[in-house]
């Protein structure tokens, strides 16, 4: 290819397709509560390309966050495909091993969650440069990286060798950022990135998210903040067409 | 894509023990490559640990076999190993951290005695080199290098528990198993083994099978989870889906059933 221009994570065809939806669906079965069978999602099929920012909308409760996890490997798909192009070839995470899931996470696909999950007594600065350290970059750079990071998302300097279990939840959230922003990864996945935010650290993380589209990350959003979305999405995509029909019927009694 | 062709590690078929009718375990295949870190859990008799005796060469099976790609990079069955091959590779290529530190160590032999002891079964002879890779190893386990010369009786349990882990990552074993390592220890001393023993995973590409009861460690430790009951797998998969989206009925009960802190 004449276009090929390096990216993190290796050389991608300009704009080419990265993750590739097709026909997801999943139910969940509750055995503590009788085997009730609650489908959240049902025939799910969409493209992103790399560089662009797919902002997912619909109604509170429509599976926005359970898409992204099934997306992650994190929830497991009962049927369809998620492909994820990982260097030069494609994986399918529906079908994959866990240690192939654990690789592509490390090098491929990220996940910033809406809550901080770390280690007790885990300073924020190492919870941050730990998580550079997994997806392959040095030490060195992981700390380099994290302070420019943890600087431009606002959090106090004194803060940086404290354990983020005391923080508040906006700088929790912006430590969870940092976090899932510092390795190289080609697909992020972003479930309220901005949410909990004001307004100065909302605008730094909509630069992030441009900057990272720019160098030809492909993201995937959930981003209720309006104006938010619509400085980092190109499209969205409504999930309320994934719904499966029968959802609400089997939930209510 | 790395580590995604290379062969196992450790290789378990049809693994059963029974104590006359009663099952211990029964039918468990279990395949672990270089530096997946497998967590079995589940609740006290569910058959936890003597699967993981079984595996660590602690006990013999009634039936099935295990197979082990050496530092040559064969295969062999572990159960046609003579007993000096077998000695030396639980003394070297493998490591065992259980619960209680007490078994592991020489409890009044110095701290660095208890870790050269394993560098001298290498055929190391030099005493300069081992107290000099002891004094390094206490220093990644976070005890004060003056401490060299105590025995671990004087030790706290959690210095006990990271004297224990440094002298069995001193010989740089492919393989670890870890019975309840955190069990006996306060919360925030269970936090701070936590986290170097992830970072040591980490650094060292280690391959770890993790016996624990407590969901948390499982899912800080593990990539992936075994989840038994009554002698039997349940339920297996990458650690966080398996305890996000747990299909089996008693897995969904086991993770419904934690105290969220």
């Amino acid at each position: 290819m004449s276009e090929n221009r390096l990216r993190p994570g290796g050389p991608l065809e300009e704009s080419a397709t990265v993750l590739e939806l097709n026909n997801i669906s999943k139910t969940f079965v509750m055995h503590m509560r009788g085997a009730a069978r609650i489908p959240v999602m049902s025939g799910a099929s969409f493209d992103v390309r790399s560089g662009e920012c797919v902002a997912l909308v619909g109604p509170s409760g429509v599976g926005k966050s359970s898409l992204l996890r099934l997306i992650y490997g994190n929830y497991r798909c009962d049927s369809g495909s998620i492909r994820i192009r990982a260097e030069e070839r494609w994986v399918d995470i529906v079908q994959a091993e866990p240690r192939t899931i654990i690789a592509l996470r490390r090098q491929t696909i990220g996940y910033v969650s809406q809550f901080l999950r770390v280690i007790p007594r885990v300073s924020a600065i190492s919870v941050v440069a730990g998580a550079g350290q997994e997806t392959g970059v040095s030490v060195d750079d992981s700390v380099a990286r994290a302070r420019i990071l943890l600087s431009r998302l606002n959090i106090p300097e004194h803060l940086w060798d404290l354990p983020p279990a005391t923080f508040s939840g906006g700088e929790q959230q912006r430590v969870n950022i940092a976090r899932g922003l510092i390795g190289g990864h080609t697909i992020l996945l972003l479930d309220e990135p901005t949410a909990s935010l004001d307004h100065v650290n909302r605008d730094v993380v909509v630069d992030l998210i441009r900057e990272r589209k720019a160098a030809g990350t492909a993201i995937v959003g959930i981003f209720h903040d309006l104006e938010a979305r619509q400085r980092v999405a190109d499209r969205e995509i409504n999930i309320a067409a994934f719904a499966p029909q029968l959802a609400t019927e089997s939930v209510a009694q | 894509m790395a580590m995604t062709d290379d062969a196992p590690l450790l290789v378990a078929n049809g693994l059963t023990k029974r104590y006359g009718h009663r099952i211990g375990c029964e039918n468990v295949d279990l395949t672990l490559y270089a530096g997946e870190v497998l967590a079995i859990v589940g609740e006290s008799g569910s058959g936890k640990s003597t699967l993981l005796q079984m595996l660590s060469l602690q006990m013999m099976q009634t039936r099935g076999d295990i197979s082990y790609r050496m530092r040559d990079g064969q295969m062999r069955d572990l159960t046609l190993l003579n007993e000096a091959e077998r000695r030396l590779l639980m003394r070297t290529d493998w490591g065992y951290v259980s619960q209680d530190a007490t078994l592991g160590l020489r409890m009044s032999v110095s701290a660095g005695g208890n870790v050269g002891e394993r560098l001298m079964g290498l055929g190391w002879r030099h005493y300069g080199n081992i107290r000099n890779e002891a004094l390094d190893w206490l220093d990644r386990v976070e005890i004060d290098r003056n401490r060299i010369d105590d025995a671990p009786r004087a030790f706290s349990g959690g210095m006990r528990q990271r004297l224990l882990i440094a002298k069995n990552l001193v010989t740089k074993p492919r393989l670890v198993f870890m019975d309840e390592p955190t069990g006996g220890l306060d919360v925030s001393v269970q936090a701070r083994i936590i986290d170097f023993l992830r970072g040591l995973v980490a650094d060292l590409d280690l391959a770890v099978i993790i016996v624990t009861h407590d969901l948390a460690v499982a899912r800080l430790l593990s990539t992936r989870i075994m989840v038994m009951r009554d002698g039997h797998v349940i339920e297996t998969g990458l650690t966080d889906q398996v305890l996000d989206d747990p299909h089996a009925p008693y897995t969904q009960l086991l993770v419904s059933s934690v105290l969220q802190a």
